[in-house]
């Protein structure tokens, strides 16, 4: 009973401590994936300021947008954020038991918590996709929340939503060939 | 710009149905074959129309929710709708009855089924800060449909069952059960790595183009490599996908050349599920019926004397014959 007690006086403790890194002092360690320069500024323009060989820890003291922004050692600047891996490196990283995982589970400020969601609820398995039977009327119930392009674009408008073009990405060297010719 | 257009042609290229690429998705094809016949350009990429392609989609969505239920929120649903559809308007298959839910799990995870249905799980759904990452999520997702990566596993499965399929040639519905297996059991096997990579690229893409900050799939992405593959919520997602690290490094490599021509684009908040909502129940299972999707849709069924799709059109669909 003691244990169990402890044990929810340290995860409030601990909850209290990922709520203070939600505000403007959030922190986060990080390791580097990759060699990588920082930037004074996070563009890609800005005056490099150093740089870090994949491996390298440090913390991410802040985010905006792709770029977040390392602290390491005497350096501090501005890189990619898919660059970097969250967490506390520990052996078997990412078990979810040590807390650089739960630091890393929070990955920057959360503005909400839903702890109401998940209570008496089994995860889906391997066999419940196997053994599935078609359920007609869950699907007609989904067929009636289905949207129109107008209550999309509505909708869209009310959030302050505007459609861009934006062409797509080119796929990195060697992730396959899409040579493409006319018929 | 060439480049661009070049290298991810086979997107276009289908919606579209001006070019035929060597994509992955052609491979088992025989496109001269097909083309022989006069099918359809979709159909000649993947060896299904889009008839057969819905109805497909629409049996494993309903399995799916014969899995795990909506979650009882309408307002919810309707909201995801709204997005997912937004979301789906900027892909090059705006005109597809998109369906978009959330289902009653813990598991962290989102399911795309042919023609339109995207599932995403409850798990996942709470892990979830703001609008541009439920954007990227479904625009994920999208892009599987898009790209019909799912058509060409079902397709390859049936492939390699074709003496069973000439075997039930008569029989439709145990012709469509053995082309999509028994339940869902399409999600547990999962998709080749290159089309989670490229459904990562595209879906990055589609949340720009709608608006949002293009990077909220990455912040998930994140979020899941945080969380570590021991993670039980997510079992079924790293047995399924690539590590959420490999999809990041990929992402990065191809994202790195263009981040100073993508919009900063907009977080919106998202909207949080109604408190004590359960799963809902609106449901009495039925058994399943492979065919009953292809015989909803009269108004488009091929000649066949017994109504629907006549099953030697949907064997040549499947086969390209």
């Amino acid at each position: 009973m003691q244990v169990i007690v402890r044990n929810s006086i340290f995860r409030l403790f601990a909850l209290s401590l990922l709520a203070g890194l939600a505000g403007s002092a959030w922190a986060e360690p990080v390791t580097v994936e990759r060699d990588s320069s920082l930037f004074a500024e996070p563009r890609a323009g800005a005056g490099v300021t150093g740089n870090l060989a994949k491996g390298t820890t440090g913390e991410a003291v802040a985010r905006q947008g792709a770029w977040v922004q390392v602290k390491s050692g005497t350096m501090t600047g501005w890189l990619y954020s898919f660059n970097v891996r969250f967490g506390a490196v520990t052996a078997g990283s990412g078990d979810g038991s040590g807390a650089g995982s739960a630091l890393g589970r929070v990955f920057g400020p959360r503005q909400r918590v839903n702890v109401t969601a998940t209570i008496g609820i089994r995860g889906l398995e391997e066999e419940d996709l196997k053994q599935a039977r078609f359920d007609g009327a869950q699907l007609r119930t989904l067929d009636g929340f289905a949207a129109t392009p107008e209550q999309a674009e509505t909708r869209a408008g009310v959030a302050g939503l505007s459609a861009t073009t934006v062409e797509y990405l080119s796929q990195p060297a060697g992730a396959g060939g899409s040579t493409g010719s006319s018929q | 710009m060439t480049r661009l257009v070049r290298l991810f042609a086979p997107a276009v290229g289908v919606a579209l149905g001006t070019c035929v690429t060597m994509s992955s998705l052609a491979q088992t094809i025989d496109l001269n074959r097909i083309f022989s016949i006069g099918r359809d350009a979709v159909t000649a990429v993947t060896g299904v129309s889009e008839e057969e392609e819905l109805a497909m989609g629409r049996e494993i969505a309903g399995r799916m929710l014969g899995a795990a239920p909506l979650v009882n929120d309408e307002e919810l649903q309707r909201y995801v709708n709204r997005v997912g559809r937004w979301v789906a308007m900027q892909s090059e298959r705006p005109g597809l009855p998109w369906r978009f839910a959330v289902i009653d799990t813990t598991s962290i995870n989102a399911f795309a089924t042919p023609g339109g249905y995207v599932l995403l799980t409850r798990g996942l759904y709470d892990i979830l800060d703001n609008e541009a990452q439920l954007a990227g999520v479904l625009a994920h997702e999208i892009g599987h449909i898009v790209q019909r990566h799912h058509v060409t596993v079902l397709q390859k499965s049936a492939a390699l069952s074709a003496g069973a399929q000439l075997a039930q040639r008569d029989n439709r519905s145990a012709l469509v059960n053995n082309m999509i297996g028994s339940g869902a059991e399409v999600f547990a096997r999962g998709l080749d790595k290159s089309a989670e990579y490229e459904a990562d690229a595209i879906g990055l893409v589609l949340a720009a183009r709608a608006g949002y900050n293009p990077f909220g799939l990455i912040d998930v992405l994140h979020k899941l490599a945080a969380r570590g593959a021991s993670d039980g919520s997510l079992a079924l997602l790293f047995k399924t996908h690539p590590p959420p690290g490999d999809r990041l490094e990929h992402l990065g490599e191809a994202l790195t050349p263009h981040m100073a021509r993508l919009p900063a684009g907009k977080n919106p908040d998202i909207r949080v599920i109604a408190a004590g909502a359960g799963p809902m129940r609106a449901s009495q299972p039925l058994p399943a019926e492979g065919a009953r999707g292809l015989t909803a849709q009269p108004q488009q069924k091929p000649k066949s004397e017994s109504g629907g799709v006549d099953p030697s059109q949907l064997l040549r669909g499947l086969f390209g014959r």
